[in-house]
Formats: structure tokens, sequence, C-alpha cells
């Protein structure tokens, strides 16, 4: 029962201004359970209290009431730090280092030895696409580079549970691609992630479960496939079908005691045609 | 060896000490990366060179005037980095959210704090280092082209101060404070004798030629500012070289006769100098005498009485002081360096600790209110004595006022008022830290040694001062939230 990696009982956090008057419920009685080994796709519109919880599972933030337990342990545990990474809504990082060593400085914090530590810099940076700029001072950085970097310093640890709080805002859509790749990269590898997101197509892509937030509260949660599949109905993807053919298969459906809705082409999402007119002129330079 | 220390730096590297040397190894690297420590080491040398052209009349006054500028100027450097660099490093963290990945590393909040505090320590280490090789060799500079003496003396005060009424015809009132121990003042017509009693004074660490500095207040008669001074130099040991004395101008003679029928192994009975000398209110003056009348043990009483009567003196435990040889310049000036760092020291903790909860502006403001108002508390600890005397002196007024004796009050301020005022001062003086616990420009001024307990009680205060304020500011630090 309690081998979940996230769990929380009647989670909830209200903001009281300086005097303790109550302020905002910004997170109300939430319940929630991450399995090991999950992406788990937290969605909500903005303000909706994604960060607060996320923080207070943490450990930055103190519930008001209710319970949180990460790993099993207490979100202030310090054990418990050792084994995740954070990605926080922003990057914020010091500006006057470089990258290779801002990753060296959090490497330092888990105690790594150097070597270890130069390695993994390396192996991140790469990964996130910033080999070229890596000495660079992190002053220079534009916002999508700094996003990578902090990235980068989530998984400085190799953690076990990963949280992710709007990992793909202010991306463009190619640097939102490979960060959805390296997130499908880190389910491979077994890791669980906690992603937290208003886009409703990046949760789609690479999330297992699904919780939906509204005004702090927990509205739907549950498997991606079983939420977004619309039961009796059936969708074929025919490839080669003629089309005066159409109109048979339309009438063996209607015998067959089925009601057509709909006949239409299939479209390309709009990242896929982005994202292959772009790697098209990469590959010609 | 190679793989014992391998292993030992990662032990080192996996214990709360890592994270630790981490976060003040970047508190240094950032201080590096923003030009922080060369701006100041130029700062200094500018003020160095500044002090150079100062217009000072005794060539001996200029080297003094220069460490003495330099000191002050190197505190002040430092409580700027303590302030201004160390006082927002937190809050910079909490407001550009860094804390936030900071803290969900293993790095627990204790951490973050000691951290922070170690790194500018260290910072404030390398400043202080380089800030005394900068004026070390600045000072020698002068020192070779003219500027004056390099050394400075220690001052060894008398084990017990006494004063004598030798006919009852004189009068001597005392008081006696924690900032100004005064013995006696000695009034009246009588023959008063006051005397420093030294004992077990370190020969090895006096010249041959001793020299004692008196610092007494005379006051004359009719606003004359100066009087006469009898001297005496009472040996306790009976074999003192008489001719050496008599050749600086001592009339020595024996205490009673000696003995004509005295056996050859008798010792001669114990001799006596004395000298007049004029002086100045508030002026010191130096006397001078052979070692060798401090005997084997270093012990001597020196006694000062009137020449005349109504002569006001004031004595205190220290008005009389033996004057140590000359002794090097740099091992003292490192001895008020290291004063200076634990002045730091104090400034920084508390800083830090209010970092974790004040914002930015206010805890620069917090900041510098503790050293300027530490730097005069001082006065406040004086002005005490002064309050509680007037509070009673206006109580027994007010006593005889209830038994029909009508007297013209002398006290303008009422009881409750005085009362309120000294209520204040203690409750300042026992929040503030006083920065003058840490004060190492008056000895140099004054050419003499920082003794070696005035590091040690500044240590222990810092010490205290340190502790008590990280671990208050670590207790709001576990307390807060990052929203
Ligand atoms: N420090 C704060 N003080 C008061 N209210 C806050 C604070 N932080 C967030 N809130 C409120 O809590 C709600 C949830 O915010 P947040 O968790 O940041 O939402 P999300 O991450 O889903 O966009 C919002 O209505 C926001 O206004
Ligand atoms: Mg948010």
């Amino acid at each position: 029962m309690s081998d979940a990696v996230i769990e929380t009982q009647n989670l909830t956090k209200v903001f009281t201004n300086f005097w303790g008057r109550k302020k905002h419920k910004a997170v109300d009685c939430l319940n929630l359970r991450v399995e090991p080994g999950e992406v788990f796709g937290f969605l909500g519109p903005n303000g909706s209290g994604k960060t607060t919880t996320m923080k207070m599972l943490l450990g930055l933030l103190y519930p008001t009431s209710g319970t949180a337990t990460v790993l099993g342990k207490d979100p202030t545990h310090i054990g418990t730090k050792e084994r995740i990474g954070f990605l926080p809504e922003e990057s914020y990082l010091y500006k006057f280092l470089t990258a290779v060593e801002t990753l060296d400085f959090y490497g330092k914090l888990f105690g790594m030895p150097r070597s270890l530590r130069k390695a993994r810099a390396e192996k991140l940076l790469d990964q996130v696409g910033l080999k070229e700029a890596k000495n660079r001072p992190v002053r220079e950085y534009s916002k999508g580079m700094a996003r990578r970097v902090g990235l980068a310093q989530a998984l400085i640890n190799d953690p076990e549970v990963i949280f992710l709080d709007e990992p793909t805002s202010g991306l463009d859509p190619i640097v939102s691609r490979q960060v959805k790749d390296l997130i499908l990269e880190l389910k491979r590898q077994g890791k669980t992630v906690f992603m937290s997101s208003h886009l409703l197509a990046d949760i789609e892509d690479v999330c297992d479960r699904v919780g939906i937030m509204h005004e702090g509260q927990l509205r739907a949660m549950g498997s991606l496939k079983d939420m977004i599949r619309i039961p009796d109905k059936t969708q074929f993807l025919v490839h080669g079908l003629e089309t005066e053919k159409r109109l048979e298969v339309a009438q063996a459906i209607e015998e067959a005691g089925g009601l057509l809705e709909d006949i239409t082409e299939p479209r390309r999402s709009l990242e896929e045609l982005f994202l292959s007119i772009i790697g098209k002129r990469k590959e010609e330079n | 060896m190679k793989q014992r220390l391998a292993s030992l730096a990662l032990a080192l590297r996996r214990s709360p000490l890592g994270a630790l040397g981490a976060l003040s190894g970047l508190t240094m690297r950032e201080s590096v990366r923003k030009k922080v420590f060369i701006v100041l080491v130029v700062f200094t040398v500018v003020m160095l060179g500044a002090t150079a052209l100062l217009p000072s009349i005794r060539p001996e006054d200029r080297v003094i005037l220069i460490e003495t500028w330099a000191l002050r100027a190197i505190t002040f450097f430092g409580v700027l980095i303590a302030v201004f660099l160390a006082g927002v490093s937190l809050p910079d963290d909490i407001e550009e959210r860094r804390v936030f990945t900071l803290l969900t590393k293993p790095l627990a909040r204790w951490q973050l704090l000691a951290g922070r505090f170690a790194g500018f320590a260290s910072l404030l280490a390398a400043f202080a280092l380089a800030a005394f090789v900068i004026c070390s060799v600045f000072v020698r500079i002068v020192a070779l082209g003219g500027g004056g003496t390099l050394a400075s003396r220690t001052e060894y005060a008398a084990r017990e101060v006494r004063v004598e009424e030798e006919d009852g015809l004189s009068k001597v009132e005392a008081r006696s404070t924690e900032a100004d121990p005064l013995i006696g003042i000695i009034t009246g017509g009588g023959q008063t004798i006051a005397f420093w009693a030294f004992r077990g004074v370190d020969l090895t660490d006096l010249p041959e030629t001793v020299t004692a500095r008196c610092t007494l207040e005379v006051q004359g008669r009719a606003m004359m500012s100066f009087g006469e001074l009898e001297v005496f130099l009472r040996p306790i040991s009976h074999d003192v070289p008489a001719p050496e004395a008599a050749a600086l101008g001592w009339n020595v003679r024996f205490v009673k006769e000696p003995d004509p029928n005295a056996g050859p192994n008798e010792p001669l009975p114990l001799r006596l100098a004395t000298r007049k000398i004029t002086v100045k209110h508030m002026i010191p003056f130096e006397i001078q005498f052979p070692r060798g009348w401090l005997g084997e043990t270093g012990g001597l009483d020196i006694a000062v009485k009137r020449a005349k009567p109504n002569l006001t003196v004031s004595v205190r435990p220290k008005s009389v002081v033996l004057l140590s040889s000359p002794h090097n310049f740099e091992w003292n000036f490192a001895k008020a360096i290291a004063s200076t760092y634990l002045l730091w020291m104090v400034v920084l903790a508390l800083t830090i600790a209010g970092s974790t909860v004040l914002s930015a502006p206010v805890n620069l403001l917090f900041g510098l209110a503790v050293f300027v108002t530490g730097s005069m508390v001082g006065y406040v600890r004086e002005s005490l004595p002064t309050v509680a005397e007037r509070i009673k002196v206006a109580e027994s007024e007010e006593k005889e006022a209830d038994h029909g004796h009508k007297h013209g009050g002398g006290e303008d301020f009422p009881i409750p008022v005085l009362r309120f005022s000294q209520f204040v001062s203690r409750i300042s003086l026992a929040a503030i830290p006083d920065m003058n616990t840490f004060d190492a420009s008056t000895p140099i001024l004054r050419g003499v040694d920082i003794p070696a307990d005035k590091i040690y009680e500044g240590l222990k205060f810092a010490l205290a001062y340190v502790v008590g304020a990280l671990l208050a500011g670590l207790a709001f630090l576990r307390m807060r939230e990052f929203r």
C-alpha cells in the first residue's frame, strides 16, 4: 500500500497575509497517489494550485492541513532530496556561472566526486543540446537555454523521482519536443515523473496518468488512455482506399448496426508539420 | 597514503561539510567574478596613498597616523562587505527564487545559513590578509623614508594601587566605575601618598633603562592646571644600582641610616629615590630609572605625593605603567587586524541572521544600524553611573524635602524620567554589541601593544554573538516558507 512514490492525504494549503488572515485557498483536500515508474500529468489552468502542490511535495511550503509523503518520507526529509530532482517553473540560476559550473556546483551539493560530476555534466549538457554554449555564463543565455540548464540540473544526481513544473512552457516546438522525448526516455529508464502543465498536448504526449486540477481541487484523475477514450465509438484508419469504395464501406458499417458519423482525411498535427519542415532544413545545411 | 587522502576527501565531501563548502566556495567565486575583491584591494591601496600625503607635524606621528587610518578604513570596508554583500545574499537567493533549487538538493537549511556565513567569513579573511600585507609593506616603506619608529610597547600595569593618608589632613574621595576605574581624588591640605605596586614584571621584556609613563590628572588651584609632584621609587630589593639612578637625576638615599656595626653579610637598608616633577593637566610625563631597581623579582613601588597641598590629583590603576622594550610592529598590527576581523564576524552574523526574515533593503538598514549604534553604545555605558548618581542625589533631596527642609533641588529632570532613561540604556547595552570591544586603533595611536587579553575578550564576545545570532537566524529560517 505504502510503496507509492508520492502520496497526499487531504493536502490543503491556505495562503494567509502578514497578519495571518486567510487570503486564498490554493489547494483544497488533495488526495493523490503516484506509483513507481509512472509519468503523472498534473493538468490545470493557470492558478489552479499545481505549483503550490509541488512546493508542498518538495518541502518549500508547509501544508495548512493534511499530509504529503515522497518516497515514504516527509517532504522535508534531507535523505529524500538525494533521490529526487526538481525543475522549477522558471529556471533561476546564478548568472555569473557557466552551464558547466552550474552543474558542477549542484553536483557538489550531492557530495559527488569530481570525475563523476564532470562526466554527468558533459552527458547532460549534450542531452539537452547545450554542448556549444556550455562554457558561456548563464547571463548570456536565452530563456530556452536557461530552461535546458534547469532541466540538466534537475537530473544531475540521476534521480528516481523527477518533479517538472511546466517543463515546456516558453519553449519553441523543437525544444519542447526534445524535452518530451527526454521525459519518455526517463520513463524507459524506469523513473517516476511528476509533471505539471496547462498545455494539453504535452500531457497527452507523455503521460500515463493524469489528474485535473481546478481552483485547488482535483476534479478528475485516472489513466490517460481510459479518460480520453470515447466509449462505444470506433475509428478505422485505412490506407489506399479509393474514393468510390468509401460508400460500400459506409453501407457495410450501417448494415452491421453502426452509425457512421463522419468520414474525413486524417491530418497531421501542426507540431509534426513544423518539425518535419525544420528537420528538412537542418538536413540540407 | 594517496589513497587514504582520496578516501578522506570523499568522506569530507559526503559529510555535511561538503555541501557547506560548496556554498561557501560559490560565495567566494561570486565575489571574485563580480570583482568585489579587487575593488577592495584597490581602495585600500588608494586610501593608503592618500594618508601618505596627510600633513603631520612630527615624522614619528606619520607612521602611527597611517596605521590608525588604515585600520579604520579597513574596518569600514569589511563592514561594508558584511552589510552590503552578505546582508543581501540570502534575500537575493529568495527573491530570485534560486532557493527553490538549492533547498530541493540535499542542503539542509542550517547548511544554507552556515555556508553563506562561512563564505563571507573566508572572503573577509582573504581581505584581512591582503590588507595586512599591503599596510605592513606600505608602513615599512614610509618608515624607511624617515617616517618614524616602527615599534609598539607593552604597558605593564601595577598589581595594586593604593592611596595612603599619612596625617589625616587631606581628603580622598573615591569613586570607581567599570568605564572609569577611579581609585581616588586627592584634595585638601595633607600628605597623602598614592602608590603603584609593581610585582612580577617580566624583566626580560624591559630595556636597561626603564620608562614609566604617568598619566595623572592634576588640577591646580584657581584654574591653574599644573603643579609640582614628588615621585618616589621604593624598591623591595636591598641591592639596587644607586649611582645609575643618580645619573638619571634621582636623589638616592637610605630609608634609614646603615648600621655601622652591621656584619659584612648583613644587607644594607632599603633605598629610596626621589625627584620633583612639574606636570601639566592631562599631559602624560615619563620617568626613567635603571632596570636594576626592579630587583630580581620585578618588584617596585612607584609613589606620588603632592609637593604642595591644595592640588587635586586623580589616581587611576593605569595612571602609572611601565613600558617594555620596543616590539615588532607587524605582530601588533596583526593583532589589530585580528581584532577587526572579530568585529566583522559579529556584524556578519547579525546581517546573515537578519536576512532570514528581513527583505534586502530593510536588512541593509539593520546591518548599518547595528554597526553605528554598536560603535556609540560605549558612551551609553559611560553615562550609566552618572545617571545612577543623579537618581541617588535626586532621591535624597526628595527625602529631605519630605522632612520639611526646603532645598532648591539640583536635579532638573523628574525621577521617573531619569529612571526611564536608565532603563532604556540598560536594555540597549544588553542588546547591542559594543563595537569598542574590538577597538584596536586607540592602543595603536598611543604606540602600545594591544593586550592579548583584549583579543581574548573580543574572541569570547564575538563567539557568543555569532553563535547566538546564527542560532536565532536558523530558527527563523526553519519556520520560513518559500512562496
Ligand atoms: N505566495 C502566495 N500568496 C498568496 N497566494 C498565492 C501565492 N502563491 C500562489 N497563490 C495563489 O494560489 C493559487 C494557486 O497558485 P499556483 O499553485 O501557482 O497555480 P498554478 O501553478 O496551477 O498556476 C493562485 O490563485 C495564486 O494566486
Ligand atoms: Mg504554476
